[in-house]
């Protein structure tokens, strides 16, 4: 009995995970990028980005939202 | 009946690859810890279903699925010349046939964990490969849980329907397993996409979760108490308030010991009687055979070397002039590998955990305070800590060579993957060629808050 009930819930659960999956695996971009995987820029000292050190005193900091350079997803689709 | 509904689900995700490829991937995690050849024999008996799953899984990715494979990291080098020094092992073997035998399963095992970083890639496939290996454990982890919380289960009860130490059949690793699968439970509980409803994500990994404290207890195993232990004292390194957590921590762990059974307590009250208990002494013994073992052939002596073994035993009440042991397995991953593997098979699977454990830091020292990826912070050191646990249980019981060791390598290097195809700048195409459209601004997901290109 204990056993049935452990099957229905994890082969239920199984189907919710795959079916959930496959929906949003099929409605978004294979691979999605986040709007912002680079955070905002701090301001002054220490301002860095994602994958990069400190911002060196006198550089130019990094690219503001939305004036990034066009993307194009990994694969070269 | 049973039989049938497995079937279904069996046949559902082997179909499942038309529809996105890496659904079959799945099926394979699935079917490595379901085992329904085991459970739906009836109908599955009789059929290879992991070398049918595994072959389905291969042709969906060449077919339908050959985007943005992975960089040549260490995890795949490390992962190939283990693969490599397997297979020389064998040449070696001091037990040939029984050698084969275990590298026949082992090198499946290396083989698909480095296939599983180029199906897994995005936010929602990383997530899929976990629940779909936690949901085919869940089957036995769910069902001994619920029958530890209502007999309190005792060492040595048969609580699965596995035949004999067949995957989570054996209790120690039955125990080490469940303790495990908790952090990523409880991320799971704050961070999946897969189960939409909150009301059902919430209740279900929470009782998963609780369920596989149960389950520990209902194993008797005393290897669960140490990974217990050292779960806790993760949670306690991290937390912010030390003071608060140890209470907590305290008061769960008074907590188990009122509501565990009294067999229970025995069993765990024998863990400083190790001189006089027969399993402890006897996994001492067979450790310091293999110590002497790995001087004597440093390379190692192939699969099953333990098989040669003969230990003398000291006098106890039933044998008082002493008794002999023979072919003892280490029960232990790292006495495992040193007589198996060799020292440089041990320093290859030591050099996977190191390398895997410094991706996970990596990929959360780089995502703490980036709130769109929050999930790979949470995830890192859910994975890390499963490891770990995994890692303090594994001192207890040779599973080196089974799955567990190697979805988490796996994972850890596809996650440290997605954070750098997401952070990467993009290297615009050569001049001749049609460059892509600069991205508009894109619509917010109504799940997770991030943007998305729809397909075109």
């Amino acid at each position: 009995m204990v056993d049935v009930f452990a099957l229905l819930v994890s082969l239920g659960m199984l189907a919710l995970v795959t079916f959930t999956a496959i929906r949003l695996d099929r409605t978004r971009e294979w691979f999605e990028r986040p709007r912002n995987a680079n955070p905002p820029p701090k301001v002054g000292a220490g301002a860095r980005m994602l994958g990069r050190g400190p911002t060196p005193p006198g550089a130019r900091p990094p690219a503001a939202p939305g004036q990034q350079r066009p993307t194009r997803f990994p694969g070269g689709r | 009946m049973s039989d049938i509904i497995i079937f279904l689900a069996y046949v559902g995700l082997l179909l499942g690859g038309l529809a996105s490829p890496f659904v079959t991937s799945m099926g394979y995690l699935w079917v490595d810890s379901f085992y329904p050849q085991y459970l739906g024999s009836a109908i599955l008996g009789g059929v290879p279903v992991a070398a049918v799953m595994g072959a389905g899984a291969v042709l969906a990715y060449v077919l339908m699925d050959r985007k943005s494979p992975p960089r040549m990291g260490m995890f795949l080098i490390l992962s190939g010349t283990m693969i490599v020094w397997m297979t020389a092992s064998l040449t070696w073997a001091v037990r040939p046939d029984a050698a084969f035998a275990k590298w026949d399963f082992a090198v499946k095992t290396v083989v698909f964990s480095a296939f599983l970083p180029f199906v897994f890639r995005s936010r929602v496939q990383i997530e899929a490969m976990l629940l779909a290996h936690m949901l085919g454990s869940g089957m036995h982890v769910i069902g001994v849980g619920i029958k530890g919380a209502l007999t309190g289960g005792g060492y040595q009860w048969r609580l699965t329907q596995l035949p004999g130490d067949t995957g989570l059949a054996e209790t120690s690793a039955m125990a080490t397993v469940a303790i495990m699968f908790i952090p990523l439970l409880l991320y799971m509980r704050t961070h999946s996409q897969l189960v939409p409803f909150p009301l059902i994500r919430k209740t279900f990994f929470t009782c998963y979760a609780l369920l596989c404290i149960t389950c520990m207890i209902a194993t008797g195993a005393r290897t669960g108490i140490v990974c217990l232990v050292v779960l806790g004292g993760l949670y306690w390194v991290q937390s912010k308030q030390k003071l608060v957590s140890f209470i907590a921590i305290a008061m769960l762990a008074v907590l188990v010991v009122i509501f565990a059974p009294d067999r229970w307590k025995e069993r765990m009250g024998s863990i400083g009687e190790y001189k006089t208990d027969t399993s402890a002494l006897t996994r001492i013994k067979v450790w310091e055979w293999a110590i002497g073992f790995a001087k004597d052939n440093p390379m190692g002596g192939g699969f099953r070397a333990y098989e040669v073994n003969v230990l003398h035993m000291p006098p106890d009440e039933w044998n008082p002039e002493g008794w002999i042991q023979r072919g003892r397995a280490p029960h232990s991953t790292w006495f495992e590998l040193l007589t198996e593997m060799g020292w440089p098979g041990t320093f290859l699977f030591l050099s996977l955990i190191g390398v895997t454990l410094w991706s996970l830091y990596r990929v959360w020292k780089r995502t703490r305070g980036v709130e769109e990826l929050r999930w790979c912070h949470d995830l890192a050191r859910a994975l890390a800590m499963a490891l770990v646990v995994l890692m303090a249980g594994s001192t207890f019981i040779g599973i080196g060579f089974k799955s567990w060791y190697w979805i988490m390598f796996a994972a850890g290097f596809t996650l440290s993957e997605y954070l750098r195809r997401v952070t990467s700048p993009v290297k615009p195409l050569p001049g001749f060629l049609p460059q892509p459209p600069v991205a508009a601004p894109r619509p917010a997901l109504p799940v997770g808050g991030l943007a998305v290109r729809r397909r075109t």
